[in-house]
């Protein structure tokens, strides 16, 4: 396969992970040495990142402790 | 110029809200002790565990039901499961990742048997170029919120359950194929093309907006 091909993959499968903080150090490593390289590619995790902050936002805060007394219902009928 | 690219990479992998959420996590020293106080009958610890978890359930839930008070009963349906085998857990993963297992098969047992309901538009797979990484900038930021969770609903179920484990949660690549129950490389599938289809669904709307589509 094309070698280049082979880097835009992998550094499209490393792009979540990256922006998320879970990728490994040795591919954050891979990752920065790719953007370094193809400064392009910095608008993709761009993306991700900004994906990520909406996604974040788009829960509803809800009470902790929300269904709790249903809950707590449920397990006093069944004792 | 190496300097520079670096400083500006630096913040990704950090975001604060993740960093929260997974103080937020309770470590197995902790949880435990509450599971086996729960085998004992001990509301307290299930309240306990209730409130450190809920919010994470109910994120997951709601993300892929859309339904406030679904969602709530998933939370509560999953936390009467651990109710009632605390044993179960063994520790082998975090316990949010075995605690959203069960939420997940608890929502897709509610869903079972109903009509899809996502209204999966087509021409977002084929009618745009992708490549266009500007999406977001364009938007006005008041717009965006409202415009990821359009195209968002628009996902296949399984896409944006992938999308919430890896944005909200933060997960792991590993993680995230715990909760679905899938190879890890059908989790490297889902987010490819709900990556595709996001940036075409976002496109699409800004041609709308324009008066271009």
């Amino acid at each position: 396969m094309d070698e280049a091909l082979t880097m835009r993959q992998r550094f499209a499968e490393l792009g979540p992970w990256y922006v998320n903080g879970t990728a490994s150090v040795a591919d954050r490593a891979w990752v920065d040495g790719y953007v370094r390289t193809h400064p392009e590619a910095r608008a993709d995790l761009d993306w991700y990142a900004s994906l990520q902050q909406e996604i974040s936002a788009d829960v509803p805060e809800v009470p902790p402790d929300t269904g709790l007394e249903r809950l707590l219902k449920r397990v006093r009928r069944e004792r | 110029m190496e300097t520079l690219l670096y400083e500006t990479i630096e913040p990704f992998g950090a975001p604060e809200r993740l960093t929260q959420r997974a103080g937020r996590e309770l470590g197995s020293e902790r949880v435990f002790p509450l599971l086996q106080r729960i085998a004992k009958g001990d509301e307290a610890a299930l309240r306990e565990l209730y409130l450190a978890y809920s919010r994470t359930i109910y994120a997951f839930a709601l993300r892929r039901l859309r339904d406030a008070a679904e969602a709530e009963e998933i939370v509560v349906d999953t936390m009467h499961e651990v109710w009632r085998h605390p044993e179960r857990f063994r520790g082998e993963s975090k316990f949010s990742t075995w605690l959203l297992g069960i939420a997940r098969f608890k929502l897709l047992s509610l869903i079972r048997g109903r009509e899809p309901q996502h209204d999966e538009i087509g021409e977002l797979e084929e009618t745009l170029e992708s490549g266009d990484e500007g999406s977001f900038e364009i938007l006005a930021q008041k717009q965006r919120r409202e415009a990821v969770r359009q195209c968002m609903d628009k996902l296949p179920p399984e896409q944006r359950e992938c999308l919430h484990l890896v944005f909200y949660e933060g997960y792991g690549l590993a993680e995230v194929a715990s909760v679905l129950g899938c190879p890890e490389n059908t989790v490297k599938t889902r987010l490819f093309h709900a990556r595709r289809k996001l940036k075409n669904a976002l496109q699409l709307m800004l041609q709308r907006e324009n008066g271009n589509g």
